[in-house]
């Protein structure tokens, strides 16, 4: 519902979240998986030099889909 | 005397919280805590089996959660699935709904769950002939009415009785319509008339024909993120270590705002997640599992993220409720707004 709000005004979000099939249902636009829901930004098992460039690589490809040209609602994995 | 399956979470199967959440779907031969409530309701049928799975394990796994309860299904006879009732929590509600879509497509039987009406979970239901949502409480307060709502429709369903519409039957409307001859003669001539009355008196009346408002936001034109001013929010519960707002574990009405200025990383112990829905162990030992800023700053620093807005907007999307999301959301884009934000990374639980 945020989301959405924050859309309503204008501003361009991507969502991170992941339950991706209920970001789909409430209205987000461009969805990006995250890897689970406990540790959104990075794999929970994975070592902290590896969680660092698991962020980086997932904040990155936030970037390149607020930069890519969608259609409809989308859900990028 | 008709079988019945019964899907419950990590926490209604008695297997523990949050802890438990990543347990891996388990079939109990017969019944555990709330399956026992709805075996000894139903009329026409028994819990034969309660499959219990970890709701973090269901949202994050689906896929291999699913094909794991076929596999423990191998071989039993049913007539039933009942789910829940889920009430307000999301996970729990789109855990019962991927099991209900699954266990209808794979064995055709009818499915039975229950949750609240703002249960993300809700929408998720394939919406099929014999497929329903049951009207529920939005917490577990409200289980005994939960299951007895729950009991009832089962029973008619398993004697093969005629279900009538949603209204009557206490289940989420689905978008079938059918003819019906209504017990006492009213025509829809009457109806209308009737309902023509109220409105002129002002009084509440209940069309017959809702029309949905679900409005779809236009899809935003690429953007490029170096020329964007960007700012992270995010429902995951990170706050500050003394919680200063006092953002609630669920049902939030408030958010946190931080001053992140000058900052490249947020450190264990000056933070902690307040979110009553997950296993907050990791975001505590590692904040930024949950608010990724050491990542937003090196884009910012490398020139792909053209301006990091410093304030880091927090709250618990935990339970909230649709009214107060929308208020929040509305907060916090004046505050955006002012800084000329154009662009939100928006990070969810």
């Amino acid at each position: 519902m945020m989301v959405k709000e924050i859309e309503r005004a204008g501003i361009d979000v991507v969502h991170v979240a992941n339950m991706t099939a209920v970001s789909k249902s409430i209205g987000a636009n461009r969805i990006l998986k995250a890897y689970s829901i406990p540790a959104a930004m990075a794999d929970l098992n994975a070592t902290p030099a590896i969680q660092r460039q698991q962020r980086y690589n997932l904040m990155s490809r936030a970037l390149e889909i607020l930069n890519t040209d969608i259609k409809e609602q989308t859900v990028f994995e | 005397m008709k079988k019945v399956i019964m899907y419950l979470n990590q926490f209604y199967g008695g297997v523990g919280g949050e802890e438990k959440a990543d347990y891996e779907p388990e079939l109990v031969e017969g019944t555990v805590g709330p399956s026992i409530a709805l075996s000894e309701m139903l009329e026409e049928g028994k819990v034969i089996y309660t499959i219990i799975c970890g709701d973090g394990y269901m949202a994050s796994h689906t896929e291999a959660a699913l094909d794991k309860i076929g596999e423990l299904l191998e071989g039993v006879e049913f007539d039933l699935l009942a789910a829940g009732p889920a009430f307000m929590s999301g996970r729990y509600g789109v855990s019962c709904a991927e099991v209900c879509n699954y266990i209808h497509k794979r064995y055709q039987k009818p499915t039975v769950t229950c949750m609240y009406e703002e249960n993300p979970g809700r929408e998720l239901c394939q919406q099929d002939k014999d497929m329903y949502i049951v009207k529920g409480h939005n917490n577990g307060a409200g289980m005994r009415k939960d299951l007895k709502q729950m009991t009832n429709l089962s029973d008619k369903l398993m004697k093969g009785e005629e279900i009538l519409w949603a209204e009557k039957e206490g289940y989420f409307p689905r978008g079938f319509r059918w003819q019906i001859v209504l017990p006492e003669e009213r025509t829809s001539a009457k109806r209308a008339v009737d309902m023509l009355k109220k409105k002129i008196a002002g009084e509440d009346y209940h069309t017959e024909l809702p029309i949905s408002v679900e409005e779809k936001i236009p899809i935003a034109p690429p953007r490029d993120g170096a020329k964007s001013r960007v700012a992270f929010v995010s429902t995951g519960g990170l706050v500050p270590i003394d919680n200063p707002d006092h953002i609630p574990s669920a049902s939030s009405t408030r958010f946190g705002r931080y001053d992140l200025s000058g900052q490249t990383v947020l450190k264990p112990g000056e933070w902690k997640s307040v979110h009553g829905g997950y296993d907050q162990s990791y975001a505590n030992e590692e904040p930024m599992l949950a608010m990724p800023l050491d990542a937003l700053r090196r884009l910012e620093k490398e020139g792909k993220i053209g301006y990091l807005h410093p304030w880091f907007y927090t709250t618990t999307g935990n339970q909230t409720n649709r009214v107060n999301s929308v208020r929040m959301a509305k907060e916090i884009v004046e505050y955006l707004k002012a800084d000329n934000v154009d662009v939100v990374i928006f990070g969810s639980a």
